[in-house]
């Protein structure tokens, strides 16, 4: 049922997004085959718990439908559209579950042959980051996990947030800056 | 943007990408080792989450309720017929509509009650306990599939499977036929207009035959519904036979683009076949369905024309389709005289009204015909009958005016 993004060619996806936006379900359907595990993904690493993951996703999918005749073509593939309506939601959500914590999900991978020792250092490293950067402030957060996470280039994250490259490259350094100052008082 | 924010991204890129390790990025901006370190050291230890995928239970099941939205929030993009037809339409979705969350339970019902039960479900009828069983197992179906063909297909088969429920419904509980007829509009709706989709990208015209074709069945099964169901009831069987009709006449104008005298062909098939119902329903004295059967066949017969047209349009040689409307205009004109012969007093006027109206139809089609042939040879091929019940049988020469806007007489 799975649709890889990558055996798709741009015009593919445009051509389903056009199609869509006109109100055809089918191509919407197509769509969501082909994105839903990305959004999925980085749902799932915002939040930590398959059970808010799932559903937000698939409020991600129903707002892209309400939207789409809306969607205008960027730069930026429509993967990063539906990136941004993910981050909009996870933002509603947690600040509609204001006491909720941040959970621990074991999304990690770890080197098979690394001995138990270094594979649990390795996801408390991993888990560490994750919280770190949950708590870098809007647009730092953003960039972190499209360029990172997501692995969305440079002028691929300027069109999706409407800024040049070189703001997205100032913001970046703004978020390591502060990462670094995060994880040192979680050291101390 | 200063120096340092730009040496950082660029740096972060190279390691990255396996050009450059981070040693050889901070030797060479040595003076800005310091800063860069700590910052280089954080970026590349963000590692990508590796494996996070949805189940694919979790991804069928959201497919599914995504669709069932769309759909259920979709305003129908049919042609308004009525204001009458409008409201009976809202009132029928609305009770398809309470079948939508149940098709999605009965999703976690197969889950739950296993394969035996989904398939116990394929006999189930409108009102049964495992209809929604059987609606959920369809929608998974559709899920699954994703050749265009096969979709289309599909579609077709269930649009059929709901005839079937309507013939059993009709009897047992004929105020489930709602459901039915609903749900058949809704798959004929599908299979076509994924068929008209696929059209533009040159999909094999015996496509459109199986759908004409079996649309052509349609209308036959639902006359002997029509005929089975208690008064009340006969309106919305009436309502899905102009569905059926107007999705034939659709698959026919895509197929008219590419085979003319094909589309022109099977719409005289049609014709035929509505002409055969009206005289088995006038030996019947069942002057109500005689009238709306005569009704459809002068739909088909005007529809006859906009092939000529759309022939003529695409700049294709017409002169075989009007011939052969020329050709089967004599044959209904038979028809319609014997039918003439037996109709209840009521019905007559509407036989002269279509026996007029296939009279100039000829006329017209003959009228095609002339600058190619001389009229000799016209009148040769496509001679009336002696006993056409209409008194007027000079009016191919002289056609009455059609009304611009709509085409009628």
């Amino acid at each position: 049922m799975q649709e890889d993004t990558t055996t798709k060619t741009p015009s593919d996806i445009d051509l389903l997004v056009y199609r869509a936006a006109g109100g055809d379900a089918d191509a919407f359907g197509r769509l969501y085959d082909m994105h839903v595990d990305r959004v999925y993904r980085h749902i799932c690493y915002r939040v930590g718990n398959i059970a808010d993951a799932e559903d937000l996703t698939q409020q991600v999918f129903i707002k892209a439908w309400q939207a789409i005749h809306r969607y205008k073509k960027t730069a930026s593939p429509f993967l990063a559209w539906l990136i941004k309506i993910s981050h909009n939601l996870v933002i509603d959500f947690y600040r509609s579950n204001r006491t909720m914590a941040y959970c621990d999900l074991d999304i990690f991978s770890s080197n098979p042959s690394s001995n138990p020792e270094h594979i649990a250092e390795s996801q408390f490293e991993q888990q560490q980051m994750r919280q770190a950067i949950l708590e870098l402030p809007g647009d730092q957060q953003q960039v972190i996990l499209m360029r990172f996470i997501e692995g969305f280039s440079y002028a691929e994250v300027a069109a999706s947030l409407n800024k040049s490259e070189g703001a997205v490259r100032v913001i970046l350094h703004r978020a390591l800056v502060r990462l670094r100052k995060i994880l040192e008082k979680v050291k101390q | 943007m200063k120096r340092i924010e730009a040496i950082l991204a660029k740096c972060i890129e190279e390691v990255k990408s396996g050009n450059t390790s981070a040693s050889d990025c901070l030797t060479r901006y040595a003076d800005m080792h310091e800063e860069l370190e700590p910052l280089l050291r954080i970026a590349l230890s963000i590692n990508e989450p590796a494996d996070i995928k949805p189940s694919d239970s979790f991804k069928i099941r959201t497919k599914v309720n995504l669709m069932e939205y769309i759909h259920a929030n979709r305003t129908g993009n049919k042609p308004s017929r009525s204001i009458h037809k409008a409201v009976i339409r809202r009132v029928w979705k609305v009770k398809w509509l309470k079948a939508v969350p149940v098709s999605i339970a009965a999703i976690l019902v197969i889950s739950a009650l296993g394969v035996g039960t989904a398939y116990a479900s394929q006999d189930s009828i409108p009102g049964d306990l495992l209809y929604p069983v059987k609606l959920g197992t369809e929608q998974f179906q559709r899920v699954l599939t994703t050749d265009d063909i096969e979709i289309v297909t599909l579609e077709l088969n269930f649009a059929n499977c709901r005839l079937e429920e309507m013939k059993s419904v009709a009897h047992k509980c004929p105020e489930e036929l709602s459901v039915a007829i609903t749900g058949y509009e809704r798959n004929l709706d599908k299979a076509v207009s994924r068929a008209e989709e696929l059209n533009s990208d040159g999909v094999p015209i015996t496509l459109m035959e199986t759908l004409t074709s079996a649309i052509s069945g349609h209308l036959y099964i639902l006359d002997e519904v029509e005929g089975n169901v208690p008064e009340a009831f006969k309106n919305s069987i009436r309502s899905a036979e102009e569905t059926a009709l107007y999705q034939h006449m659709k698959v026919l104008r895509i197929m008219a683009k590419e085979d003319p005298l094909k589309a022109a062909e099977i719409n005289i098939e049609a014709m035929q076949g509505r002409l055969s119902r009206a005289k088995m329903e006038s030996e019947k004295d069942n002057s109500r369905k005689v009238e709306i059967v005569l009704q459809q066949f002068e739909e088909l017969q005007r529809f006859g024309e906009e092939i000529s047209e759309i022939s003529r349009g695409l700049g294709h040689d017409s002169r075989a389709v009007d011939e052969l409307n020329a050709r089967a205009t004599a044959g209904y004109l038979e028809a319609l005289d014997y039918i003439y012969g037996i109709v209840p007093e009521a019905n007559k006027s509407s036989i002269e009204e279509a026996t007029g109206n296939s009279i100039e139809e000829q006329g017209q089609a003959v009228k095609n015909l002339q600058p190619q042939e001389t009229p000799n040879d016209t009148s040769e091929e496509v001679a009336l009958p002696d006993d056409t019940p209409n008194k007027d049988k000079n009016k191919p020469d002289k056609p009455e005016p059609k009304d611009p806007e709509n085409g009628k007489r």
